[in-house]
């Protein structure tokens, strides 16, 4: 990690001071998880922070906080401080950003008290003008949910339409993990009803209801988590041939590689997939541009994807 | 010997400490941290400085109005009540904070994690598994350089940097940078070219050697135009293109698309109620990107208008019939 500034580190002090309450007790690991530090770099802040307080400057004025081991206690009060320090301008800014990434707009309610929790003036529609984050539109109430959902370990029914869906299908899920990959959310799930996990596009959840029932996050592992929407890890390959009218682009088709350019200016890539629609309808979209090799039923995927399109235009 | 960290937090537990406004003078006796033997002008320039890093760490110092030379901590203005937010809110934040600390192409991270630390006390919320891929092409130099474009921005300094375009060609440019947008993985500036005095957008993955305007650094460059939004530069994938190739299409959204006509139209273009679906009236540049957009966005979604398009539609998925039947 960089060294940090003195600016940049007197800002994790001040951030620090506001847990310094009386009687808190708490592990440096929970501690360090909760401020985004290492255990390391809480520990030193925490050191620094025992060094500072207000003349004399006897041991009763400092900072009444102590590093055992694993275990941080705050043994006293600072008189001088009521609490968290509000955010600065920036700091509300990016919590603005973040939320604007998740789907919330620069009005929601959530805005207007992170604006009263700032000491400058926070004004997110200013904000908004100038740095904008295109996500695809979920309703939020069902985002807010979700994120309770995973948190508090509660499985939900979804009422989930796919693209080609007549209806909304409905689903009970445990929710696991919430992942933002290039523009759209998605969530990570145990699906009941397919017996094994599922991602979910949150905008194409129609409905969302609690069960109030209860699970266990890691009944059936934690393989499924991952910092990207989509994992190639064994999936089946289809080989498609790029004709020289479309340049093959690796990131338009995740997990892909290409593996030979031929003579006349043709690619050929494996492509992998989960699913045989989702390939489908990206070949068919290329409009004879680009054609599947092989496997044979993702051909006739393609075949009768097109048949039906062609009807319906 | 105290470190200037060291210094910084005294001097904040001092101004919140004290009851009456207090002189530099005060501060630079009673303050641990401050050379006594400091001459006056040093004394005073890092005082500033410490002033200013304070305030930027949240604290409200203001001069005290009735004698100059003296400061107070406005302590409403400095500390916080609890955030109150309901149990659905703080989980999103705990959510939207959680995904994006770990995302290198988030260019706020430092400022979200100082943020979180402030206020996970006074939310009650555990945390969130959550994870994001804002943009996925060499996420931490978009990150970094997203982050020196939008303080550029902020702060309205011009910014100089090396631009590779699609074409492969690389040039130099000078833009007063207005704003930034992220789209489909990448992030976007948009900003005044100086050379061609008109706004442009630029892919930030294709820029190198940022350098922001050094010169008279608390003076703005430029202003930015009156109601300028950068959403608004947003395009669709097909409104990408030459001005001189631009059309009008006409889409319909049947009954079991209409549902997604908000999100799929992402407020571009008109749309219109007809019966069980819905009319789409958007302007478009590229004619191949349009159908494949129709095709991709699955069935429900139909091309109407131009009718030659609609023919070409048609002939393309015959030819997708014809080299896989």
């Amino acid at each position: 990690m960089a060294k940090l500034s003195t600016a940049q580190r007197t800002r994790r002090l001040i951030a620090l001071l506001g847990r310094m309450q009386d009687g808190v007790v708490i592990s440096l690991a929970e501690m360090a998880a909760e401020v985004g530090s290492s255990s390391a770099e809480l520990a030193e802040d925490l050191t620094t922070l025992s060094l500072c307080g207000i003349a004399p400057y006897t041991p009763w004025e400092l900072v009444p906080v102590s590093i055992d081991g694993d275990r941080v206690e705050v043994f006293g009060s600072i008189p001088a401080m009521r609490g968290p320090v509000r955010l600065s301008l920036a700091e509300a800014e990016a919590l603005s950003a973040a939320l604007s990434a998740a789907g919330f707009s620069a009005d929601d309610p959530i805005n207007l008290k992170l604006a009263a929790a700032t000491s400058a003036s926070l004004d997110a529609e200013e904000l908004a003008r100038t740095l904008h984050t295109e996500t695809a539109k979920h309703d939020v109430a069902i985002f807010e949910a979700l994120a309770a959902a995973t948190r508090d370990h509660q499985a939900v029914v979804l009422a989930y339409q796919r693209d080609g869906d007549v209806a909304a299908r409905e689903r009970t899920v445990e929710p696991l993990q919430l992942l933002a990959d290039r523009g759209a959310w998605y969530l990570t799930a145990w699906c009941r009803e397919a017996d094994d996990f599922r991602t979910f596009r949150i905008d194409r959840i129609r409905n969302l209801q609690g069960t109030g029932e209860q699970f266990d996050p890691g009944a059936h592992g934690t393989s499924a988590l991952s910092a990207e929407a989509f994992s190639a890890r064994g999936l089946p390959v289809a080989r498609l041939r790029f004709t020289n009218q479309e340049s093959y682009i690796e990131r338009d088709w995740p997990g892909s590689r290409l593996i030979e350019r031929l003579e006349n200016g043709d690619e050929l890539a494996e492509v992998p997939f989960a699913g045989t629609d989702w390939i489908a309808r990206r070949v068919v979209a290329r409009l004879g541009r680009v054609e599947v090799l092989e496997p044979e039923v993702v051909r006739e995927a393609v075949v009768a994807l097109a048949r039906e399109e062609s009807s319906q235009h | 010997m105290y470190s200037a960290v060291e210094r910084l937090v005294n001097l904040a537990l001092y101004l919140a400490a004290a009851r009456v406004p207090v002189s530099a003078e005060d501060i630079r006796s009673e303050v641990l941290g401050y050379a006594p033997d400091q001459a006056d002008d040093a004394f005073k320039r890092q005082f500033e400085r410490d002033k200013d890093d304070l305030r930027t760490a949240g604290l409200v110092i203001r001069t005290d109005a009735e004698n100059e030379g003296y400061y107070r901590l406005d302590r409403s203005g400095t500390f916080a009540a609890p955030l109150d937010l309901n149990a659905e809110e703080a989980a999103s934040v705990r959510a939207a904070a959680s995904a994006l600390l770990g995302d290198a192409s988030f260019p706020f991270s430092d400022d979200l994690r100082l943020a979180m630390a402030k206020i996970t006390s006074t939310i009650d919320s555990g945390d969130v598994a959550a994870a994001a891929r804002l943009a996925d092409e060499d996420p931490a130099q978009q990150g970094s350089i997203v982050a020196q474009l939008a303080e550029a921005a902020s702060i309205r300094k011009s910014v100089d940097f090396g631009y590779t375009n699609s074409h492969g060609i690389s040039a130099p440019h000078r833009v007063d940078p207005y704003g930034l947008f992220l789209h489909d993985g990448r992030w976007y500036l948009v900003g005044r070219d100086t050379a061609l005095d008109e706004p442009r957008t630029y892919t930030v993955a294709r820029m190198s050697d940022i350098a922001v305007n050094p010169a008279r650094p608390k003076s703005p460059d430029f202003e930015r135009p009156d109601g300028f939004d950068v959403a608004s530069f947003v395009r669709l994938p097909f409104q990408y293109g030459p001005a001189q190739s631009r059309f009008d299409a006409l889409l319909r959204f049947g009954a079991s698309a209409r549902w997604r006509a908000s999100s799929l139209t992402a407020g571009h273009g008109e749309l219109e109620a007809d019966g069980d679906g819905m009319l789409w009236h958007v302007s478009a540049c590229s004619r191949p990107r349009l159908l494949q957009f129709v095709v991709d966005n699955g069935s429900g979604v139909q091309l109407l208008k131009p009718a030659d398009e609609v023919e070409a539609l048609q002939r393309g998925l015959q030819e997708v019939l014809s080299i896989h039947g």
